[in-house]
């Protein structure tokens, strides 16, 4: 890493920072998209024999597999390289091993001992350059009772008690979607390999990172472990409700399966929601004229809401409402969300063309850091970039940075080292 | 093993200056407490009067179940910015800070003189951290929210649960544990520990600010989503019956067993026959309607019951070992006493166990463990 980053408009947090990549699926990947977008240049080492299987993930019907087709995998590896090497093999350890010793952090999401396996472990590659800081995202964490269990994201939804703490009032525990925990994980590393980054900039020290999904989804999912540590209750499923505060919830708008959120805290916001609804007999109705009133009577409340919901766009009541200083939202869709003018003119939203899929607006990184100078010139701050294809960075990656030569590329690239 | 433990005070020697009211910045400013820096949290309670935010929940942060999560081992003072005195305290504590955090509206940062602009100048080297619903900037800059807005605002909402037997009759509902405010505080805290590093590395760039919106932190959870979408289309049913959907596939549903839920991937290939053999390869289990993953998810309604009847058989804990010991992914449902009694946390010394008297009380610990050593 160099010793400061370069000046000027267009720095980035972590320019000339290096990053290797063991990552596959979400929970890692997505930690080091977040490194990326920041500025480092994080290198994926992709193997030739066993590709990531995210890669040929949630295709459409009907759509060939080709390891650079998957939506799903471009938006979780944007701004990233691909460096093609054969793990398993001596020589493919020994390249990874010169491009650890030229880099700054390693970020792995292999199940414990893989790493090992491949001569990859903390304890060789800390030798190999003493001042690396390496993360590694697992299930249940890298040591521990449960290290070598297998984990995917809906069971960790299980174990760290985020099911039990969702679902409708009286129902049974429900899922979250299939990668929160994976993204939850993922995020949970970032700000531990910063202040790292920012530890070995001071001390020349180096780190060990170890990330387990089930602590991270419990750390920013704490209320039903909370409940039971401090007052010795399990936490009951309460749907959209908050205690104490009616209405508090997602009510039907006029299309189908098209839901605003709308949450009231005062008398206040009481009466304004009644006056956009055209309610103005509820807002001087005594069964609802304090926040007590109308928690105790939350089922008339809600019902009546949500009558007078039915007619309206959820866009155009959830202005209405926010305008009147009433906290409301429509539930947006993934659809919604890509058409959301506020993100596209941010720049959170930016267009970005693969080779095989074509063009679309993709997500970057909820980041936003600016100086006196990014303020003076009004550059943009967050970068954005198409996920590479597969292998598609290996030679050049090898030569620039190892330098390695045509003639000893080409012997690795027959002996399928490389790819 | 690892030989050390704990954040290593990786943030040590940094003060961050805590002013913020709501669960999202303080869970933020307890993140980078948790590494290391020193946090004075600055109560200001003559001066503005609630909400001092565009949070119109903000009284979640002192709420029993959270203020000791969220504000332990910070210092506390108290500032009566109302008066010139308590301004001018607040000044002397910016002086000797690294970082501020604040969510406050933009008219009352103005009226007390704590706007971008002002502390810019009078505090070149401060690092200003903003965590606001929608931003500082663009047209909905003074919109208030709650946890509820922000999370169903964000894109997660309309996939929880993802599938549902009846999508007219059952709205979208949060995800437990307010994770509009939980996702927007680790987003924020991402976002200083970045401008700190900045800030490390560049020290000619002066009057960092950071600027974090709730809105954007949870469409970025949904990012797969989005993704998906923005080539493909689709994911924007709800209903169970498909057995695909917003939010994933049937085979991520709980399964009822003896004494409450587990989570079993089943309808993989290697899942699947793993499990046709631990059952015995039941008739049902050779239908042609359950041939692939596909079809699994898709005909779920043949597969489920039939799970649930085996399932039954077992308690939660004997669930797990059975099926991790061969080899599927899966996990009880907990609750929270199962998580403080739980093998797997306590191995691992996950707990910030905090004595009063006599009476320990376990919160969960930082999400990261740290060492150089091993």
């Amino acid at each position: 890493m160099s010793a400061s980053a370069p000046g000027g408009t267009a720095t980035l947090p972590l320019a000339g920072v290096r990053v290797v990549d063991f990552t596959q699926f979400v929970a890692g990947s997505h930690t080091t998209l977040w490194l990326a977008s920041l500025g480092a240049e994080v290198i994926r080492i992709e193997s030739p024999s066993r590709p990531d299987p995210f890669r040929s993930s949630v295709l459409k019907v009907g759509i060939e597999p080709s390891l650079n087709n998957s939506p799903i995998f471009v938006v979780t590896n944007l701004m990233k390289r691909s460096c093609a090497i054969e793990l398993t093999e001596p020589d493919g350890q020994r390249l990874c091993h010169e491009l650890v010793k030229r880099s700054d952090v390693v970020v792995a999401n292999f199940r414990p001992g893989v790493l090992e396996h491949f001569n990859m472990g903390y304890q060789v590659l800390r030798e190999i350059n003493p001042g690396i800081v390496m993360a590694t995202i697992t299930g249940f964490g890298y040591h521990g009772a449960f290290a070598a269990f297998q984990a995917m994201a809906p069971s960790m939804h299980a174990f760290s008690g985020l099911c039990a703490a969702t679902g409708y009032p009286g129902g049974p525990p429900e899922q979250a979607f299939s990668t929160y925990a994976d993204v939850v994980a993922g995020m949970m590393a970032v700000p531990s390999i910063l202040a790292a980054l920012r530890h070995r900039e001071i001390t020349g020290a180096g780190q060990y990172i170890d990330v387990a999904m089930s602590d991270a989804v419990i750390a920013a999912a704490p209320e039903l472990v909370l409940h039971a540590a401090l007052f010795g209750t399990e936490l009951e499923r309460r749907g959209n409700e908050e205690d104490g505060f009616a209405p508090h919830g997602c009510y039907p708008a006029a299309r189908r399966d098209r839901w605003i959120a709308i949450a009231v805290f005062d008398d206040e916001q009481w009466l304004e929601l009644t006056r956009v609804l055209g309610l103005t007999d509820a807002g001087s109705d005594p069964r609802f004229t304090s926040a007590a009133a109308r928690w105790e009577s939350r089922a008339e409340v809600d019902k009546l809401v949500g009558e007078a919901t039915r007619t309206w766009d959820p866009v155009e009541l959830a202005t209405r409402l926010q305008e009147a200083g009433v906290a409301a939202a429509p539930v947006r869709t993934a659809e919604d969300l890509l058409a959301d003018r506020q993100l596209i003119d941010d720049g959170f939203l930016q267009p970005v063309v693969q080779a095989e899929l074509g063009e679309a607006l993709m997500p970057a990184l909820p980041w936003r850091i600016e100086t006196a100078s990014t303020t003076e010139t009004g550059a943009a701050a967050r970068p954005i970039g198409p996920a590479p294809d597969f292998g598609e960075g290996t030679k050049e990656i090898l030569g620039d940075v190892l330098g390695l030569t045509d003639a000893a590329w080409q012997d690795l690239h027959e002996r399928g080292i490389v790819a | 093993m690892l030989a050390e433990r704990g954040a290593q005070n990786l943030l040590g020697g940094l003060r961050v200056i805590d002013l913020s009211a709501s669960l999202a910045a303080a869970f933020c400013t307890s993140l980078l407490q948790r590494l290391g820096a020193r946090v004075t949290a600055v109560t200001t309670d003559h001066w503005p009067a609630t909400p001092k935010t565009p949070f119109l929940d903000e009284h979640l942060a002192r709420s029993p179940v959270y203020a000791e999560y969220v504000g332990r081992d910070k210092d506390v003072v108290t500032a009566d910015l109302s008066s010139e005195a308590g301004r001018s305290s607040l000044r002397e504590l910016l002086a000797e800070a690294d970082v501020l955090v604040e969510d406050w509206r933009q008219d009352l940062l103005t009226e007390a003189g704590l706007d971008r602009e002002t502390l810019g100048q009078d505090f070149p080297g401060l690092i200003l951290a903003s965590v606001t619903p929608f931003g500082r900037g663009g047209a909905r800059s003074e919109w208030p929210a709650s946890d509820l807005t922000i999370f169903h605002g964000g894109g997660p909402g309309f996939a929880t649960p993802g599938l549902v037997a009846d999508p007219e009759s059952m709205p979208p509902i949060r995800l437990g544990s307010h994770q509009g405010s939980f996702i927007s505080g680790l987003t924020a805290a991402i976002n200083v520990c970045a401008a700190i590093l900045l800030a490390q590395r560049s020290p000619e760039q002066s009057a960092i600010g950071v600027d974090v919106s709730c809105h954007e932190a949870m469409a970025n959870v949904f990012r797969q989503s989005l993704g998906t979408f923005a080539y493909y289309g689709g994911g924007l049913n709800r209903d169970m019956s498909r057995g695909r959907g917003a939010g994933g596939t049937a085979e991520h549903r709980n399964l009822r067993c003896q004494d409450g839920y587990i989570n079993i991937s089943w309808s993989g290939i290697k899942q699947w026959e793993t499990l046709k053999e631990q059952l015995g390869s039941p008739e049902w289990m050779e239908d042609e309607r359950l041939a692939n993953p596909g079809l699994r998810n898709r005909n779920w309604a043949l597969a489920v019951p039939r799970l649930e009847e085996w399932a039954s058989q077992y308690d939660k804990e004997s669930l797990f070992y059975l099926c991790q010991g061969l080899r599927i992914s899966c996990a009880p449902v907990s609750g929270g006493a199962d998580l403080l009694d739980s093998e797997a946390l306590s191995s691992r010394d996950y707990w910030d166990e905090r004595a009063d008297d006599g009476e320990v009380t376990r919160l969960p610990d930082i999400h990261s463990q740290f060492g150089m050593t091993w």
